[in-house]
């Protein structure tokens, strides 16, 4: 019979049958005797149950996602780097390779790779679906495991987004779709270019603003004459994209604010004393670093082409025309990344997220395992 | 099938493999956001938090073991100690109405289901006056919608102990609205 259940039991049974559609009045027939408690605390059950469900706006949708993929770039970005701190520190026991020659390896090796990456341009201009396309592939990511320092990294990466670029270009236009893994790994280039970025610098923050303005113009334009197919993923990567840039032109900024004059376009500065070298030395005129202001100034709808190298490939050049980086970047760039922030960093005690499933609760106060407040210690 | 299709999600998001992470993401995120979102009452704060739980959720992957549970449950875990931190933040639990999106609808506007819209946001209103526990109990039954021995699995406690907290909760609520009527 089931009116011996307890009352807790009861009312339990009481509200899945209430989720399941059953009537308040049928489960006050089955208990008869807990008719009196139940109903009004099966009442409250029932407004409870009136779905209400708000969802995530769009927008806020859209920034989380970036958001943690931003995150797994970064992480993705620190696991890389273990290696060349594994390299530095050989050498470093050796002590026969100071950073600098390390560097100027690191230089040559992803020169040399570029060169055959461009040498080996029959995989180079393959598109997704085609049997060379996993050789480009496969070369862009070597090409990427010899980049050491942040300011290659961010070179190397946002020629790539270039290209997932141009392919998604060139598929809309042949097949009138984007696909998604174009779409994602487009997002992934720019997030580790962006990774990179925050730790190479200005220059390289500066290329990277540029580089997601002109992403946003090519895709705005793909946008307004693709069809309805392609549509989603392109209005997907553009979002990204505009994410992508509001980071690369927000961390400029900041670099900017605490960072010396950037020099100016067409002059050569001897940097600031003690600064790292390849970082506002002697650089050649020709490599002028835009600031925010003259970022803004490239923001001209449609504009297909930068009007220096620190901009994106010009697309109407031959494809995956990505040349040889003209600078390794200072040895000093080599240290570790920016420390994001460490689990349970919002100053509360650790929670259990980066625990084993299944370990308990998060450890609060009142709440959890060995909380406080338990079911069996409530008054 | 949805399980098995998970599984190999979260394999390859262990690696952060973007499209896999992505795909978690989507098919989760509302969820949390509803339970976060219930618990705190304020739209822009909900939807922050749910990026810092998947932020959370993919640095402790590593770490993250199907034993049965589902994944949503490990990331309510994480949401319900991310709201736990946010109130300590906060340094006093306030109680903010909810807002107006749960009141809010497209539907034609009908006085009766304006008033249960009513009747809902006070209870849900009141249900943050409750413990955590409770307040966590009464998410997980009715946002989520677990059973108690899936709630029971999620919180670690007896499923006896579940359904006295549900109890209590329950019968506190009735109490709060009482004394605010």
């Amino acid at each position: 019979m089931t009116d011996t259940l307890d009352f807790d039991h009861a009312l339990s049974i009481c509200i899945d049958r209430l989720r399941a559609d059953d009537t308040l009045e049928a489960c006050l027939v089955s208990y008869p005797s807990h008719v009196q408690r139940l109903a009004p605390l099966l009442r409250l059950a029932a407004t409870m149950q009136v779905s209400a469900v708000p969802a995530m706006s769009a927008d806020a949708l859209r920034a989380g996602e970036a958001r943690l993929l931003a995150r797994a770039a970064e992480l993705r970005s620190r696991q890389g780097q273990s290696l060349p701190a594994r390299r530095a520190g050989v050498s470093r026991l050796l002590g026969t390779l100071p950073r600098l020659i390390v560097a100027t390896v690191a230089l040559i090796l992803v020169s040399c790779a570029l060169l055959s990456a461009g040498t080996v341009s029959a995989s180079s201009a393959s598109l997704p679906g085609s049997p060379l396309y996993p050789v480009k592939r496969i070369s862009e990511s070597l090409v990427s495991s010899l980049a050491l320092t942040p300011q290659l990294q961010t070179r190397v990466h946002l020629a790539w987004a270039d290209r997932r670029l141009r392919e998604i270009e060139t598929l809309v236009a042949r097949d009138g779709v984007a696909h998604d893994t174009l779409v994602l790994a487009l997002e992934q280039e720019t997030q580790h270019a962006l990774v990179a970025a925050e730790q190479a610098g200005r220059a390289s923050l500066a290329s990277a603003v540029t580089h997601t303005q002109h992403q946003q113009a090519v895709l705005s334009r793909l946008l307004d004459q693709a069809p309805q197919a392609a549509r989603p993923g392109l209005e997907r990567a553009l979002a990204a994209s505009a994410q992508s840039h509001a980071r690369a032109r927000s961390a400029l900024k900041k670099a900017e604010g605490r960072g010396p004059p950037m020099t100016p376009p067409g002059q050569a500065s001897p940097g600031p004393p003690g600064a790292p070298p390849g970082q506002g030395g002697a650089k050649p005129a020709h490599k002028k670093t835009p600031t925010m202001e003259a970022v803004d100034e490239l923001q001209i709808p449609g504009r297909v082409s930068p009007p220096d190298d620190t901009g994106p490939p010009d697309h109407t050049g031959p494809p995956d025309d990505i040349g040889p980086p003209d600078h390794a970047g200072p040895p000093s760039d080599t240290g570790p990344p920016d420390h994001p922030r460490p689990p349970g960093g919002t100053g509360g005690p650790p929670d259990h997220a980066n625990q084993p499933d299944d370990a308990g609760p998060p450890d609060d106060k009142g709440s959890g395992r060995g909380g406080g407040t338990s079911g069996g210690k409530e008054k | 099938m949805r399980h098995v299709d998970e599984g190999q999600l979260i394999k390859r998001a262990k690696s952060h493999d973007a499209r896999a992470l992505s795909d978690l993401y989507r098919r989760h995120a509302d969820a949390v956001f509803r339970y976060v979102y219930y618990r705190v009452g304020d739209r822009e704060v909900a939807e922050d938090l749910v990026g810092e739980v998947f932020v959370r959720a993919l640095e402790g992957l590593s770490a993250y073991q199907d034993t049965g549970t589902p994944f949503e449950a490990w990331l309510y875990r994480i949401a319900h100690a991310r709201v736990v931190d946010y109130y300590r933040r906060q340094k006093v639990r306030r109680a903010a109405p909810l807002d107006e999106s749960l009141t809010s609808s497209e539907e034609p506007d009908l006085s009766q289901l304006a008033a249960q819209r009513d009747d809902v946001r006070r209870v849900w209103n009141a249900v943050r006056h409750l413990t955590d526990d409770q307040q966590q109990v009464i998410s997980l039954r009715f946002i989520a919608g677990y059973s108690t021995a899936e709630v029971a699995r999620i919180m670690g406690k007896k499923e006896g102990a579940i359904r006295a907290l549900q109890h209590r909760a329950l019968a506190s609520l009735r109490r709060l609205l009482e004394i605010e009527s």
